[in-house]
């Protein structure tokens, strides 16, 4: 499988390279930019898994980035550094830009891996459910066909035919 | 009207245990607490929970063979694991042996508390759902084997008329 891609935007050469040490062995590939315009186009070259932004960018706010980042690719995770975070612009965060979660500065790099795992876990079982739900969908209306064809199949199929609520949430 | 999650927390310094609950109480959450692993096992046999945060260092059983324990018994439960400081060692025992979901430092930033306990819940309803849809695809492929077993070749012909009418699978 080919490894998973990260973004971090930083204005912060260093800190990127803290980053790449902390992640890099780990099996991501991570590409890096030093501001909010460099890393939309970065998204837009390359098929990114992952996006972590600091809170201050050069050329706007890491919320403005990442929502934006977002928007554009909604399967994208979105996680942002912070120093510090108030209850008001998280909850905002978290519900109105489908932010996956923030990591306080300082962070240590066991912390940060896990976070990271577990957001890349999430979207694996994410897309793993759709993939269910298709089938589950396709042989729906396989089996819809087959019962207008042959009624004497209806008995089987019926069986079957218990409704699935499934709310495919993020 | 009956809480969607239910959460236990364990730990033995009841000033933490309070804490916990002042941190999450403002959430939509059933909270159920304990001072030991040992009883946090027997609330366990009473209570459907989701999700269990536990500290590590506890009187009597520790924090990760309870979890263990805990996982053991309900594998589709979700853990966290409360830490004094920093303990790498300890924490990739926790999350290696007991599959430990996520660690919170105490003191712990309210915030990133929550968001934590929303996002490993998150992940225990997808997990949930996960199988409901395995179960279902499962319980399908039954009927589609017998249906093969009664009509030999039907189903692949009906199949390619499916795909010439062209349903698109990945049409929600």
């Amino acid at each position: 499988m080919d490894k998973s891609i990260i973004l971090v935007v930083d204005s912060n050469k260093i800190i990127i390279k803290i980053i790449e040490n902390a992640l890099g062995e780990v099996s991501y590939h991570i590409i890096s930019a030093q501001n909010g315009r460099e890393g939309l186009n970065k998204l837009n070259n390359f098929n990114v898994d992952l996006v972590i932004a600091d809170q201050a960018l050069p050329d706007m706010t890491g919320m403005e980035f990442l929502k934006i980042a977002k928007n554009e690719y909604p399967d994208i995770i979105t996680i942002m550094f912070a120093g510090q975070v108030d209850l008001k612009t998280t909850i905002r965060a978290i519900n109105e830009s489908g932010l996956y979660k923030f990591v306080l500065k300082p962070w240590n790099a066991f912390d940060l891996r896990i976070t990271i795992s577990r957001a890349m876990e999430l979207k694996e079982i994410n897309i793993e459910k759709k993939r269910l739900l298709g089938e589950i969908r396709k042989n729906e209306a396989l089996f819809e066909i087959l019962g207008n064809k042959y009624p004497e199949l209806l008995v089987v199929l019926n069986e079957g035919a218990r409704d699935l609520e499934i709310e495919l949430i993020r | 009207m009956k809480k969607k999650y239910t959460i236990l927390i364990v730990d033995d310094e009841v000033a933490i245990l309070e804490l916990a609950v002042k941190t999450l109480r403002n959430d939509d959450y059933e909270l159920v607490t304990a001072k030991s692993g040992e009883e946090g096992l027997d609330k366990l046999n009473m209570v459907k929970a989701n999700l269990i945060i536990s500290d590590q260092k506890m009187d009597g059983m520790s924090g990760v063979d309870f979890l263990k324990k805990a996982k053991n018994l309900y594998p589709n439960l979700i853990t966290i694991m409360l830490t004094g400081y920093a303990e790498p060692e300890t924490a990739i025992k926790a999350k290696n042996d007991a599959g430990v979901y996520r660690f919170i430092v105490k003191p712990w930033n309210t915030i990133d508390f929550r968001i934590t306990v929303k996002r490993a819940l998150e992940m225990q309803h997808l997990i949930m759902e996960k199988c409901e849809l395995e179960k279902r695809l499962e319980e399908q492929r039954a009927i589609l084997k017998e249906v093969e077993r009664m009509f030999p070749g039907l189903i692949q012909k009906e199949e390619e008329a499916l795909r010439t009418y062209g349903f698109a699978s990945d049409i929600m």
